[in-house]
């Protein structure tokens, strides 16, 4: 029997598409059950039941619940809340569960921030998706940059506070109550979730700013490496790996 | 396609049972099976119906499996044909948004958005033009197909969709994608293994010489060598003429497009 995870979806925008694309993100989750509940703005609530229907249809293990609810499935693990936007590798929340969830440790994946471009009729055109930094043990400092940071994170169901944040503004406070009462852990391995850029500044205004620059530029500049020399590529990797292996 | 049969199951059962068909179009299901032998036979067609199965006798590669699919079904009269991945999940709105964009004029090619991890060559945000469709699931419409005898055969596997789309383009055709079609198809945790590693390098040196790229063609040839330890039989591709390779884009290594990330 697979852990049952509660993930909260709060609409943000109007964007129909932003509802989409988690939905499916969501019934395309493996290891886990899931209830999700949607809390969309008034204009989006006759789509968000369409949408729900049809991705049913797929057949995955997720129970959707319209609305806001007044607590957590009482049978959930963990839980979750996701801005609309928000999308995730499959294995995300199964590896993120697994990461921390056991020992009442709050899990962060490791993300990506993807930077939108509204297309009017049409889903948004990613126009550039970047790499954050991300700390063996995150701080909320680090976070919250991201409107959207939630959606990286993972929280027994213990430690999750008993009310359900609504705009993004009030998710700092809902996650500042989380923090305090034990750990938080970067989950190993890749990037596993995307998480919609809705920062207004995107200038360099902090060292948070500058690590997550870094993070980028370590994974960007091997694959520049490997699109222009890529027998350069195949011998530094070789090189990598026996002074890698050495060091052992 | 050999898959798992839990995984083809998925795959085609999705489109069937979830998708949104638009009005007018029907959708026959077709399943050609790459494996070395026809045991899942009996699962597909209590699945999707006894004319849904052909096995082509073993592993023949993606575009020349693809190319027998395709032959029959414009022979029949079929107004489009859908390549797809065994491993791919198509999300229900997936082939009405796929079908609406191949119906405008002068479309030859249509491929879907991969999803979660999105592809990062680019597309026009307002047409959906694009350098090149994958394929994982792609809308080939008979003109393209008239234009180009489908797939080149001396590709096995990766980068036939990119050739594929270069012909469509420089027969005059349209190459696009749409942004609505969305496609499960999560590969990125895979491991590269060697095989699939010069596979690759043995594509992208084909395209190289097929598209006046000798150069291009030589850096994956001594790459081959590198990672092989022995050189790759030297591919002899038929040339594009000079006049067509202007659509070609060997400027971005193997991935055929400038990357927005």
């Amino acid at each position: 029997m697979s852990a049952r995870v509660h993930v909260h979806l709060v609409g943000w925008s109007d964007e129909p598409w932003d509802l989409e694309e988690s939905l499916f993100s969501l019934a395309t989750q493996e290891g886990v059950t899931l209830m999700v509940s949607l809390a969309v703005p008034a204009a989006l609530e006759a789509f968000a039941r369409e949408a729900c229907a049809r991705i049913a249809r797929l057949g995955a293990p997720v129970d959707f619940h319209a609305g806001t609810p007044s607590t957590w499935a009482p049978d959930a693990a963990a839980a979750a809340i996701w801005v609309a936007g928000t999308v995730a590798v499959p294995d995300h929340l199964a590896r993120s569960l697994a990461s921390g969830g056991a020992e009442d440790v709050i899990a962060v994946a490791p993300a990506c921030r993807v930077l939108r471009r509204a297309v009017p009729g049409r889903p948004p055109y990613l126009v550039r998706k970047t790499r954050r930094f991300a700390s063996a043990a995150p701080s909320l400092e680090e976070l919250v940059p991201d409107a959207a940071f939630l959606g990286r994170c993972v929280v027994p169901a213990a430690r999750a506070p008993r009310w359900f944040p609504g705009p993004v503004e009030e998710h700092p406070r809902w996650a500042a109550e989380a923090w305090p009462s034990g750990p938080a852990r970067r989950v190993p391995g890749p990037p596993a979730v995307d998480l919609p850029d809705l920062r207004v500044h995107r200038a360099l205004r902090s060292m948070n700013d500058v690590r997550d620059a870094v993070a980028d530029l370590r994974y960007q500049a091997p694959r520049w490496l490997e699109r222009r020399a890529p027998l350069a590529f195949t011998r530094l990797r070789g090189l990598f790996h026996r002074l890698r292996d050495g060091a052992h | 396609m050999a898959a798992p049969k839990l995984a083809l199951a998925f795959a085609l059962l999705s489109p069937v049972a979830a998708a949104q068909v638009p009005p007018g179009l029907e959708v026959e299901p077709r399943v050609l099976d790459n494996s070395a032998d026809a045991r899942l036979e009996r699962t597909v067609r209590s699945l999707l119906g006894a004319t849904a199965y052909a096995w082509t006798g073993g592993n023949r590669g993606y575009g020349a499996t693809h190319n027998i699919g395709m032959r029959e079904a414009f022979a029949a009269g079929a107004a489009g044909y859908l390549c797809l991945n065994p491993d791919a999940v198509l999300h229900p709105r997936c082939l009405a948004e796929l079908w609406t964009t191949a119906s405008e004029a002068d479309t030859g090619l249509v491929d879907g958005r991969t999803f979660p991890e999105e592809h990062p060559k680019p597309y026009d945000p307002a047409t959906g033009d694009t350098p090149w469709c994958t394929g994982t699931a792609l809308l080939v419409r008979p003109a393209a197909f008239a234009a180009t005898g489908g797939f080149d055969e001396g590709l096995f596997m990766y980068g036939e969709d990119v050739d594929l789309s270069w012909r469509v383009r420089a027969a005059g055709l349209r190459v696009r994608t749409a942004p609505g079609a969305l496609v499960h198809h999560w590969v990125e945790h895979r491991e590269l293994t060697l095989e699939r590693e010069l596979r690759v390098l043995r594509s992208a040196a084909y395209l190289g010489r097929k598209w006046g790229g000798p150069g291009f063609a030589s850096r994956y040839e001594r790459l081959y060598r590198v990672r092989a330890g022995r050189s790759m039989e030297r591919p002899a591709p038929p040339v594009v003429p000079p006049g067509d390779r202007r659509v070609a884009d060997l400027a971005h290594g193997v991935r055929f497009a400038r990357s927005r990330w």
